[in-house]
């Protein structure tokens, strides 16, 4: 994709919006806030790899005017799934777990719906959840003052691509005053290959609210096995995630991707977290060729909190590039950051993680740690823990470290009997167990278990 | 492609004419991205990627036996690969070069070196 | 072809231009910076050909460099609006009367010396030291150490700058090492031979000549395997300038065994940007130790380095920055772990107050190999108030499994419990003040030579007044 302003996909342009808005009969504000945002789109060059934020992730192989757009049919309006439903694909069951573990469940395969379920007396409290697409039409007045606020379309390339393009997606409301103790589930699965694929996330709740929303992602589409060949047409999913808490409400969010090797990831997950509320988020990235995401807390209110969890495992020439933002812009704000990854083989992992105090926001808490471990020589963790602090009257830690297996430890174990294998898996185990212990989620924490084991076979 | 000889194989990378006096031409040998550089009229091989930030030597200044990396300036000696100065601080690997006719022809296994920047 | 080695210059590239070499004296000293302002100021100098081509070599880098867009604002520097060389005369008829009025306050609250004040402020070029550096100088000359000004170090031993000069920091660098490569003048050269150690501190200001405050100085140390010397430069008065530009480059390198040290206690007037490139390269089982104070300037940026390229190398850095209103102190250090077994701690203290902002940026980088190697990196800030800014900026960068790399940062205001136990004790407030910041920073200024802590201590007090309500 070249950065000159007239240069068009092929396949992904304004004509598409356009064709797809009147299709699926779309509110006019919505058919002209996707076409400023493609108006974005296209004047907006990619970011400059010299920048700090992008330096160390090289997007200049994903060719974006390669990609085809999803071809999904219209959703008819007024209808749930359609008739006729595609199978559900191999791998969508094993991400999702045991389906009952879920208040509500939602399974989509190359964009389209096959599976929608809500808890009856969640739906007769008033809990929508459904897709975005749906939401437009059927929830317009909880849809449309919230989406696109909380990520704009001009803020970079990617996000105005999203929002110019977004199909499907996920909308979760809650009414106030609701507390929702199970998870709601979405499950989405790619079998299509070379297309960018552009979900888009917005959760809205009332005050005193509480919900857990937990969405995985992964495909199995046609590239040859294992990392993408030189050239190979990628796949690129760009999501967009919107969580806007209620006063005093409190949201979990779960987003894990398992995607296969030739698909790109550049995403962004950002909560504005207002006076009394929670937001905690947790990210689990295990597949992809390249992920970049940022992760973003804005503690806008008082009393806000936000706490931020994040787990990757790479291995082979994966790279995980993720930017995260603690930011405190009100008094008596608290944020808590753990972000853990293991890496093998020539995996790659940049964290950045910024904690912001702006004037006037005392008595923050705020703590950062990032942990690395590496398993293998040729792996490499690259960790800038910052901050930029204009509040005095603070707390404020944060530290980083990378380092590998105690070899004394696994000595240790190995005399007590075990098979070495099982000795480093002990030890491993024991490097994400930190985090395991704060994932009340029952179904992501076997997942994780065994995509770790996954990850682990073979590993000497 | 020439038979390979004692020492390892080689692989035709350039012509002669390819690579006048006094410049530099990337090429790869074994999977491995090299620079060629004709120093009055003699060719040396070293890797094409700086040892500091992995920018392109062949996309900077040749002057004499001495690159010089476009990005922050680091110099390696294209004869011996050594390192001459920071930012870097590892030497690059040398190939060996042979000429047969019009072919240019490189090794495709690298020496490297451990020499350091400043003498003891 | 004639080409400078180490740096790969070639001569016949840049020959003599369009300037008589006999009239200089129809030379005129104008603001901006061209190729015929370079090949005048290494005319001056008489400078080897080679030296001459390293310049117009680096003007024509610097020409094509952008500014850096991470940092400080370097947006508002007019390059076209400084003196490269030789300032007209009317600058040099400074008299005591036209140096600002806080300066001078400063001065009398500090206790100098009359004759030192007058040095600092510009208006004097001698200083009553001259005598007490003859005497040293003797002493150096007998065991072969070598303390001149960069110009006469490059007139007097050139083979052993040309070995050395930029292969510690190249041209290429950054836009303002291409800067100070093209336009350099004064600075000190030191050569300490093998096995010999200086027992006293090298202080910059020994060098009596004007270009002691010159604004882009290059330095260039080398110490040979088991030496030993500490160098010392600037001052913790203020010191005055009506330059904007500061762009200095020193270059060290520490051979087998040696050790350096290298202080700075920097206090420029608020109105200079202050932009620097020191690095240091460390050998087998050699020390590199790093104090830097920066106090001054509108805008410092400044990393001292240490690269440590065989095993046993070792590096420190300890970095002290106030900032206080109009101030932008971004501060900090890179280490770069290149052979096993090397070791590395670098201690950052930072004070804001009146809307200044102090930080710390820094890098840790372990390349692949440098199994058994230590570092540890401490930033610890101190925000005085709410309008004051504190940024840390840290970047570790770790290629190797075998190593401990360790990082933490804290920031914090000054403790109401402390505070309230002091003043119980009698102390007022500004003093307990004073006393909690003297011993936040402590454990870099007990690193100072004993008069420059004290000193050092004398000034934070004055900055610190009116800093409590």
């Amino acid at each position: 994709m070249s950065s000159h302003p007239s240069a068009v996909t092929s396949g992904l342009d304004r004509d598409l919006i356009v064709r797809r808005s009147a299709a699926a009969d779309e509110p006019a504000w919505l058919r002209d806030q996707r076409l400023a945002a493609w108006e974005d789109f296209v004047r907006l060059p990619l970011p400059p790899d010299a920048t700090e934020e992008w330096r160390r992730t090289d997007l200049r192989p994903l060719d974006l005017g390669a990609l085809r757009p999803l071809e999904v049919p219209a959703p008819s309006p007024g209808t749930g799934p359609r008739p006729q439903k595609p199978r559900v694909a191999g791998g969508l069951p094993a991400l999702v777990g045991d389906p009952s573990a879920a208040a509500g469940l939602r399974l989509v395969v190359d964009g389209v719906s096959v599976q929608a379920r809500l808890a009856p007396d969640l739906a007769k409290a008033g809990v929508v959840f459904t897709s975005l697409d749906d939401a437009v039409r059927s929830h317009p007045e909880l849809v449309r003052p919230h989406l696109g606020s909380v990520v704009q379309a001009d803020e970079n390339k990617y996000r105005a691509l999203n929002a110019a393009l977004w199909q499907g997606g996920t909308f979760l409301y809650v009414p106030e005053g609701v507390e929702v103790d199970l998870q709601l589930v979405t499950g989405t699965w790619l079998t299509a290959g070379g297309v960018a694929f552009l979900p888009r996330t917005l959760v809205v709740t009332g005050e005193r609210s509480r919900v857990t929303l937990v969405e995985l992602f992964g495909s199995s589409d046609a590239a040859p096995g294992g990392d993408a060949a030189q050239g190979a047409v990628r796949t690129f999913a760009g999501h967009a995630v919107e969580l806007v808490p209620g006063r005093g409400a409190q949201i979990r969010y779960v987003n894990l991707e398992d995607w296969s090797r030739s698909l790109w990831e550049v995403g962004i997950v950002r909560a504005v977290v207002g006076r009394d509320s929670t937001v905690n988020t947790l990210m689990i990235a295990f597949g992809a060729g390249l992920v970049k995401t940022n992760v973003e807390s804005r503690l806008l209110g008082e009393g806000a909190t936000s706490e931020m969890l994040g787990v990757l495992f790479g291995d082979g020439t994966q790279h995980f590039d993720y930017h995260t933002l603690q930011e405190h812009a009100a008094p008596n704000t608290t944020s808590d950051l753990l972000y853990k990854g293991a890496l093998k083989d020539k995996a790659r992992s940049v964290f950045a993680g910024l904690i912001r105090a702006d004037h006037g926001a005392q008595k923050t808490n705020a703590f950062q740690l990032n942990r690395n471990l590496i398993l293998s020589e040729g792996a490499r963790a690259d960790s800038m823990p910052k901050l930029e602090i204009m509040a005095n009257d603070l707390r404020c830690t944060h530290g980083a470290s990378t380092s590998r297996l105690n070899d004394e430890q696994i000595f240790y174990l190995m005399s007590r009997g075990l098979p070495r294998a099982t000795a480093v898996r002990m030890m491993v185990d024991g490097f994400f167990g930190e985090i395991f212990d704060r994932i009340p989620v029952e179904t992501v924490r076997a997942w994780l278990s065994g995509a770790i084991e996954r990850k682990m076979a073979g590993y000497v | 492609m020439s038979a390979p000889s004692p020492g390892g194989a080689y692989v035709r990378v350039a012509r002669r004419a390819d690579v006048p006096p006094g410049t530099m031409l990337r090429a790869e040998a074994g999977g491995h991205a090299i620079v060629l550089a004709n120093v009055d009229g003699e060719l040396f091989a070293i890797d094409d990627t700086c040892s500091h930030e992995e920018a392109s030597l062949s996309e900077g200044g040749l002057t004499g036996e001495v690159v010089v990396c476009p990005r922050h300036g680091a110099r390696f000696n294209v004869k011996t690969g050594r390192v001459l100065s920071l930012p870097a601080v590892r030497s690059v690997a040398t190939y060996a070069v042979k000429v047969e006719g019009e072919d240019v022809l490189v090794a495709t296994e690298p020496r490297r070196s451990a020499a350091l920047p400043h003498r003891r | 072809m004639a080409v400078t080695n180490p740096l790969g210059i070639d001569l016949d590239q840049y020959k003599f231009g369009f300037h008589d070499p006999e009239d200089k004296y129809a030379f005129k000293s104008r603001k901006g910076l061209d190729r015929e302002i370079v090949e005048t100021i290494s005319h001056m100098k008489s400078e080897p050909d080679w030296m001459r081509a390293v310049r117009l070599h680096s003007l024509g880098i610097f020409e094509k460099k952008p500014n850096p867009t991470w940092g400080g604002n370097v947006g508002e520097i007019d390059f076209n609006d400084i003196y490269y060389y030789v300032k007209p005369a009317e600058n040099q008829g400074k008299t005591w009367d036209d140096v600002p009025a806080d300066i001078k306050r400063t001065f009398d609250r500090l206790g100098i010396p009359e004759a030192e004040k007058k040095y600092l402020a510009g208006v004097g070029a001698q200083y009553e030291s001259e005598v007490v550096y003859h005497s040293l100088r003797e002493e150096w000359t007998k065991q072969g150490v070598i303390f001149l000004d960069m110009d006469s170090g490059l007139r007097e031993h050139p083979d052993i700058v040309r070995e050395y000069f930029g292969t510690v920091i190249p041209p290429e660098d950054n836009k303002f090492s291409a800067l100070n490569s093209a336009v350099w003048s004064g600075g000190s050269f030191v050569y300490v031979p093998e096995g010999v150690h200086v027992t006293i501190p090298l202080q910059a200001y020994f060098r009596i000549n004007a270009q002691n405050m010159g604004q882009f100085e290059r330095t260039l140390i080398i110490a040979e395997p088991g030496s030993y010397v500490h160098y010392v430069e600037g001052c913790t008065a203020p010191t005055y300038t009506s330059d904007s530009l500061h762009s200095a480059v020193v270059e060290i390198i520490v051979k087998e065994g040696a050790r350096v040290r290298y202080t700075t206690i920097q206090n420029w007037s608020k109105n200079v940007y202050n932009l620097v490139t020191k690095r240091a390269v460390a050998y087998r089982d050699a020390t590199m130790e790093w104090v830097d104070g920066n106090l001054g300037s509108k805008l410092t940026m400044k990393y001292p380095s240490v690269y440590m390229l065989e095993p046993g190398a070792k590096g420190e850095i300890l970095s002290i920055a106030f900032a206080g209103e109009g101030q932008h102190q971004d501060p900090g250090g890179k280490v770069i772990h290149a052979a096993p077994h090397t070791q590395s701690s670098v201690v950052s203290k930072s004070i804001s107050k009146s809307g200044g902002r102090a930080g710390y940026r820094g890098l840790v980088k372990v390349y692949p190999g440098a199994h058994g190697s230590k570092c540890a990196v401490r930033c610890d800030a101190l925000i005085l108030d709410d309008k004051s800014r504190s940024d840390t900026y840290p970047t570790m960068e770790i290629d190797e499994t075998d190593v401990q790399v360790t990082h933490e940062a804290t920031v914090s205001k000054v403790s109401d419990e402390q505070l309230f136990y002091l003043m119980s004790r009698g102390v007022n407030q500004d003093e307990a003040m004073n006393m909690i910041v003297r011993g936040f920073i402590e454990p870099i200024s007990r690193e100072l030579p004993m008069e420059y802590s004290v000193e050092l201590n004398r000034l934070i007090a004055l900055e610190m007044e009116g800093s409590v309500g």
